[in-house]
């Protein structure tokens, strides 16, 4: 029986929890804030070339479209996956690809999208010497390699650092996962480490396709906190009833549901106009980021709110969510960044081109 | 179809002389009702056979919001168009239907909405205006309130009590009354703002023929429940102050005096606004394929409604000064009116606090 893309779409998407619901539990999620990356999982996901999906087989990738690499996502916000997957399959391998560098399909790599701010000069021959710091690069110690984009006399040069004979300084986010200031220090890079992005202006995308990796991971995680959250809301006990009888409860509870549906509409709309490469996908993806990360603001505060005490403590589950939406709520552009570029976007066309821009959308009827 | 109505509305807008309104509230004039009507944009849903155009939620979807983006004056015919000609489709006899839905997609009457009274407002089940059988018919009884225009529109759909049942939800029925018949008397009440588009209605044993009643008798509530979640997520819950916005635009382009936050605002209420749409388009493909999403139409009310506040609160910041009457530019004129009629927003078609009950009790 052949099956249509949205059922096949749905069976991966199946297939993933699964592996998740099995691989990632909320113990190595924990541990994984001491322990580091939880190895055994990202040999489960990797076996399955789950993190190189839509990067095609022929540059070592696992094939398949962007589409379904994308539908993945937010299911590593709802499991609060303590891995380096959009950054090593969707981020990394992407960007390489694009430039004819080689992937790497065994360990994980990761992503800077801070390769801006480096200082790139010729040595000789091929060679060029980089200096200058990562800020925050997720997983930097632990990476194969660490990928960056420098535009650079109208090109934009990926650049494969590897992890040797670079300074790192490991930090954390707040959801006590790696991310790690890389300082390069007068690194050479050679050919073969750094190559001409086919992409034009691939700094640019990669902000983009940044911002819309976290955002489908912010609107997957706020589904779990919401879930969570009601629950505990009819199960709790206070003055004689559930708590969710108590009509100040119920309208948080309302409030939570309206911002989980808010984000998942916006990043899944945002997705599906990126993966057919829709006119209008950079500033819709600007807009979702925008609405994931206020939403996740907002959402984490009302779950909080309503679980009382027992949420703000380690043993309680929802801290692996909220400590989540909260660090990647500011991570590829916070709200506020992108509002700004939006904003000046908007405000420098013709003031009768905005609603063009409101109604942007995959289907627009 | 959308560029076809832009222009028609930029060519009607400028041949009018008037400034875009906000929103729904955006004036009462038949006439350009009636242009409408004659475009097609008018009862778009309704079947061909009753003198409409058998379009589809999302279709109607595309022409009200480019009604409402350019604040044309669009209230003589809306809440026919959106509320009255859905609810006669769906309940009403055949007879009904063939007497009243042409009338309505021509734009030649109008209709008013007879729920609210003066002890029934969130509480709607507590109606007291009553009908009691007569001969060949019913003699209605009560009072309404907050009946927009009812002092200009033709027909008014009252909710009232057919019997005393136990049950407060039974014995509620929809009747049709005509706004002219003997027995009905109709006040203004003036709006803060000094407008008068508000009334109230006093029914003294005003007789409603038996083809009058519209669906069973009995049925009123789940008649008007029904109807509720088709109203509450449609475009004019989000867009009452998209002109607002747009006249912003137009003063920051003439302003650059204004901070960088004015633009980041315009950011953000930009991605608010496209989000908010996203979910109502979503709420008018489901009512397409058959569903009834109430739940998911009270999420886009609370949501667009407060959005709609917001705007105006965010972008008031920017005044040259005070707000007051006789501004110079669009965008001070139209904050004006905006401050005076937002407190509606998250009243009117059922308040955020009764929205979220609803929204609550489904988790």
């Amino acid at each position: 029986m052949t099956q249509t893309p949205a059922q096949e779409l749905q069976l991966l998407r199946e297939t993933f929890a699964d592996l998740l619901r099995n691989q990632v539990l909320a113990e190595s999620v924990v541990a994984a804030e001491a322990a580091g990356l939880p190895a055994d999982a990202w040999r489960a996901l990797a076996a399955g070339g789950f993190p190189w999906i839509s990067i095609d087989e022929d540059r070592g990738g696992s094939g398949g479209t962007l589409a379904e690499a994308l539908a993945l996502v937010p299911l590593l916000g709802r499991h609060a996956v303590p891995l380096p997957f959009t950054e090593t399959g969707l981020l990394a391998s992407w960007l390489l690809a694009g430039a004819g560098l080689p992937i790497e399909v065994k360990g994980h790599q990761t992503i800077s999208d801070a390769g801006q701010h480096l200082v790139v000069e010729r040595v000789d021959g091929n060679r060029i010497r980089i200096s200058g710091t990562l800020p925050g690069v997720p997983w930097g110690a632990s990476a194969a390699s660490i990928v960056a984009v420098k535009e650079t006399g109208g090109r934009s040069l990926v650049l494969l650092l590897p992890s040797e004979g670079v300074q790192v300084i490991r930090r954390r986010s707040l959801a006590g996962e790696p991310r790690d200031d890389v300082v390069l220090d007068g690194l050479v890079l050679g050919s073969g480490q750094y190559a001409e992005s086919h992409l034009p202006d691939a700094g640019r995308e990669l902000a983009l396709r940044g911002a819309l990796c976290r955002g489908l991971q912010i609107a997957g995680a706020l589904e779990r906190i919401s879930e969570l959250t009601v629950e505990y809301a009819h199960v709790r006990e206070q003055f004689g009833r559930p708590i969710i009888r108590f009509q100040a409860i119920a309208h948080h509870l309302a409030r939570l549901t309206e911002e989980v549906a808010l984000a998942g509409t916006a990043t899944g709309v945002a997705a599906e106009m990126y993966a057919a490469g829709s006119a209008g996908t950079a500033e819709t993806i600007a807009m979702a980021k925008i609405i994931a990360s206020r939403s996740a603001g907002t959402a984490a505060r009302l779950a909080h709110q309503v679980h009382g005490a027992i949420g703000t403590t380690r043993e309680y589950p929802l801290h692996l969510f909220t400590r989540r939406v909260w660090s990647w709520m500011d991570e590829f552009g916070s709200g506020a960044w992108w509002s700004a570029q939006l904003g000046a976007r908007i405000t420098e066309q013709d003031p009768a081109r905005h609603w063009d821009i409101v109604t942007l959308g995959l289907r627009r009827p | 179809m959308r560029t076809e109505v832009r222009g028609f509305l930029a060519a009607e807008m400028a041949a009018l002389g008037i400034d875009p309104g906000l929103g729904i509230g955006g004036g009462y004039r038949p006439e350009f009702s009636r242009k409408l009507a004659a475009r097609g944009w008018v009862g778009m849903s309704i079947p061909k056979r009753y003198g409409g155009h058998g379009r589809s939620a999302v279709e109607r979807f595309v022409v009200i919001e480019e009604l409402l983006a350019a604040g044309a004056p669009v209230s003589a015919h809306w809440i026919a168009d959106r509320q009255t000609a859905p609810s006669i489709l769906a309940f009403g006899t055949e007879e009904q239907r063939e007497r009243f839905l042409p009338g309505i997609a021509a734009a030649q009457t109008f209709w008013s909405l007879g729920m609210s009274e003066p002890d029934a407002g969130s509480d709607l089940a507590a109606v007291r205006s009553a009908a009691r059988p007569v001969d060949g018919g019913w003699s209605l009884n009560g009072t309404k309130i907050w009946t927009t225009n009812a002092h200009l529109n033709h027909y008014l759909v009252v909710l009232c009590r057919t019997s005393q049942d136990a049950d407060r939800h039974a014995g509620l029925s929809q009747l049709i009354v005509d706004l002219h018949a003997p027995g009905v008397d109709v006040r203004p009440i003036q709006s803060l703002d000094g407008t008068n588009h508000f009334n109230v209605v006093t029914l003294t044993d005003v007789f409603v023929p038996d083809d009058l009643v519209l669906g069973q008798v009995g049925d009123g509530w789940r008649q008007i429940t029904t109807e509720l979640a088709h109203e509450r997520a449609t475009p004019d819950r989000f867009l009452s102050t998209y002109s607002l916005l747009r006249s912003f635009l137009e003063y920051l382009a003439d302003a650059p005096e204004l901070p960088p936050s004015a633009r980041d605002a315009v950011g953000t209420l930009t991605a608010r606004l496209w989000a908010i749409r996203q979910m109502s388009l979503a709420v008018a493909r489901m009512i397409d394929s058959g569903q009834t999403p109430a739940t998911q139409a009270a999420l886009v009310k609370d949501l667009g409604t407060v959005f709609e506040q917001d705007t105006i609160t965010v972008l008031r910041d920017y005044l040259p000064g005070p707000a007051r009457s006789g501004g110079t530019t669009l965008f001070e004129r139209l904050m004006e009116q905006a401050i005076l009629a937002s407190p509606a927003f998250t009243l009117r078609g059922g308040t955020s606090e009764v929205l979220r009950t609803m929204i609550a009790r489904q988790l």
